[in-house]
């Protein structure tokens, strides 16, 4: 084996990776030792499955059309439903809501607008609140005062909270939904990747670099960045999690998604004055809602120990 | 001591502001036009003009946010507030009752629920995070794990229309409505809200009682023949307790703002209902005030639990005080030297 460290590699360079496994062979091994974590990640995988395949499965004007004789029937039953002209028997696998609406249905379509959400926003929040604490931790000075008294404001009031009065302000949408939820996750990504870049900087390989005559870019994005993602991956996919959270609680204080738009937490709201003769229509969007945030959770505790150089040996 | 308060309080005027600012904005940039809103349908142009100037919304966007910081005192009466540090930001656009007079109102009642829900969960969750620590890898260590995994994931406002489905429509235990009045009625909201909290809790206690148990002095304690209930007790766990209190001020601020959801489901007539409630009538001055206050109630409770940090652990007084001295080495520097 070679002495000498590929410099395009800075993976080996500070964490001292055998040659003959790379790091994600490394990584994978570990996180996959934590088996809850990897069923998070198969959960998280059907998920997104589903959320493709929603049309596929149920078309989107039938789990957003009425079928009011079939109002609240019970999980399990087949009925007839009249659907684009012809009649024909369908089993309501999860029962019907008041709408006699597939409840089923309208779950895995809530799925797609949920992972639509928590992608969007953490791709947001990552990007312009990973920017602005990496030019923060990087470049210092009053840059880094505004910067980060900027994100002390954004986190001191409670994220609830501010992507409620968001919304309350700018009217309930699907991009007001989006907007509210991606500044409210954005002061943690701030906070975070300063904090790593602050810890990355001053290492020996970006002075080396330093030393090679790069510029402040190059540094910045070939060796601090790639070398202070571990936690912001963790964080991200946490994020992941509180965004769905958010935006389901949003949907059901009627600020969110609206109905007819099939949404976990819309769904709940609806269901709500119904909970005595159909709590099928609550019980099953909200185990939605349940295993996928318990499945982000799962993972990103299985990335933190995968990627944690403190447990390392 | 007392110059570590003032710097804090020091702190907390950018914070303020900020919000503040914030928040105005919002309202300020909100499409709705509040004069229209109060003004009958076939209201013409001019009368909105005229009420517009009488409301001060003609005024510059900085004049604007100043009477809401300090007051208005417009050409008329009706319109007149005392401003957001004497607590007076008008009335409601849907009551016509002084916005913050419904809130000082039933604040106490969203405060009763949280310290409730904040006892509840510590009781629960400190036990358990010892047992499930001092026990690693036992059957109870499994099920506090669990549980806590699903506590942590769960929506409030689910758990609460569980509770309800559970303990009101099948057992008739609890009502389902919620009144302060009535302790019977706030059992369900209060497990609600003390959820998350008692999973975080029952989390860290757990991971920094692990961390505890490996060190040196308990070694130490254990080979001077102490019995085991007194190594944890005695020397363990005081030790363990740090970061957990930590976690629990900061979520006397959590609680109070979580109960906004758990408030809505048991329709408790706290700050959350109201704000729901004001959402729903889209009532703008209302959703800001509770919005304002919810979010300066939560910095200030945070400020009082930094400071009561630094009065039970001189440690953190110094910890504070030695980050805020620190001069900060930047790569420039580093070029320089270079």
């Amino acid at each position: 084996m070679s002495g000498s460290v590929p410099k395009t590699d800075p993976g080996s360079a500070i964490h001292g990776f055998r040659q003959h496994r790379g790091p994600f062979e490394e990584f994978w091994a570990r996180f996959s030792r934590n088996r809850l974590a990897v069923a998070g990640l198969a959960v998280v995988l059907v998920y997104m499955a589903v959320a493709v395949l929603a049309d596929g499965l149920y078309s989107y004007d039938f789990i957003t059309g009425n079928q009011i004789p079939n109002a609240f029937a019970p999980v399990g039953t087949t009925a007839r439903v009249e659907w684009a002209g012809k009649e024909s028997n369908h089993l309501y696998i999860c029962g019907a809501d008041n709408f006699g609406r597939d409840v089923l249905g309208r779950i895995i379509h809530g799925a797609r607008v949920s992972v639509i959400i928590g992608f969007t926003t953490i791709i947001f929040a990552v990007a312009i609140g990973g920017g602005l604490g990496a030019a923060a931790g990087y470049f210092g000075g009053t840059l880094e005062t505004v910067i980060m008294r900027g994100a002390d404001i954004l986190l001191a009031i409670p994220n609830i909270l501010f992507a409620l009065a968001i919304v309350a302000s700018l009217g309930p949408s699907f991009k007001n939904l989006l907007l509210a939820i991606g500044v409210t996750s954005l002061p943690v990504f701030v906070r975070l990747v300063r904090a790593s870049v602050l810890t990355v900087k001053d290492q020996e390989f970006v002075e080396a670099a330093l030393a090679q005559g790069a510029g402040n870019l190059r540094i910045l994005f070939q060796h601090v960045l790639p070398n202070s993602m571990a936690p912001v991956i963790v964080q991200a996919t946490l994020g992941m999690a509180q965004s769905i959270l958010s935006a389901a609680s949003l949907s059901f204080l009627g600020l969110g998604i609206q109905p007819p738009s099939p949404e976990w937490g819309n769904m709940l709201s609806e269901g709500r004055p119904y909970i005595i003769i159909a709590p099928h229509t609550l019980i099953f969007p909200g185990l939605a809602i349940m295993t996928v945030i318990l499945a982000f959770n799962l993972i990103g505790d299985g990335l933190r120990d995968a990627l944690d150089p403190k447990l390392r040996r | 001591m007392l110059s570590y308060i003032i710097r804090r309080i020091f702190q907390l005027i950018p914070v303020v502001l900020g919000v503040t600012f914030i928040v105005f904005t919002l309202t300020y940039i909100s499409p709705g036009d509040p004069a229209r809103m109060l003004l009958p349908q076939d209201a013409k142009d001019e009368e909105v003009a005229a009420l517009r100037s009488a409301m001060g919304l003609d005024q510059p966007f900085i004049v604007q946010y100043y009477h809401f910081l300090f007051g208005y005192d417009g050409p008329g009466d009706s319109f007149d507030y005392k401003g957001l540090f004497l607590l007076d930001l008008g009335r409601s656009y849907v009551s016509n009752r002084p916005v913050f007079g419904t809130i000082l109102e039933r604040f106490p009642n969203t405060v009763l629920l949280s310290l409730l829900a904040l006892s509840l969960s510590v009781v629960v969750a400190i036990p358990f995070g010892i047992l499930s620590a001092t026990r690693q890898y036992s059957r109870t260590d499994m099920a506090v794990t669990v549980l806590a995994l699903v506590g942590i994931s769960i929506p409030a406002f689910w758990l609460g229309m569980m509770l309800i489905w559970v303990f009101s429509v099948k057992l008739h235990l609890f009502p389902s409505l919620a009144v302060p009045s009535n302790p019977g009625s706030i059992v369900l909201p209060v497990i609600t809200l003390a959820a998350l909290s008692m999973a975080v809790q029952a989390r860290m206690t757990r991971s920094s009682m692990l961390e505890v148990i490996r060190q040196d002095y308990i070694r130490t304690a254990r080979a001077k023949g102490l019995s085991e209930e007194k190594v944890i007790r005695k020397h363990a766990l005081r030790n363990a307790l740090i970061p957990v209190v930590t976690v629990i001020g900061l979520q006397v601020g959590q609680l109070l703002v979580g109960a906004v959801l758990t408030e809505t489901v048991f329709s408790y007539p706290g700050i959350g209902t109201i704000m729901v409630d004001a959402i729903q009538r889209k009532d703008t001055p209302q959703i800001l005030a509770s919005v304002v206050f919810m979010a300066l109630v939560f910095a200030v409770v945070n400020l009082f639990v930094d400071v009561l940090y630094a009065f039970i652990d001189p440690r953190i007084r110094v910890q504070y005080e030695g980050t805020a001295k620190r001069g900060k080495r930047g790569l420039l520097s580093v070029r320089k030297r270079a």
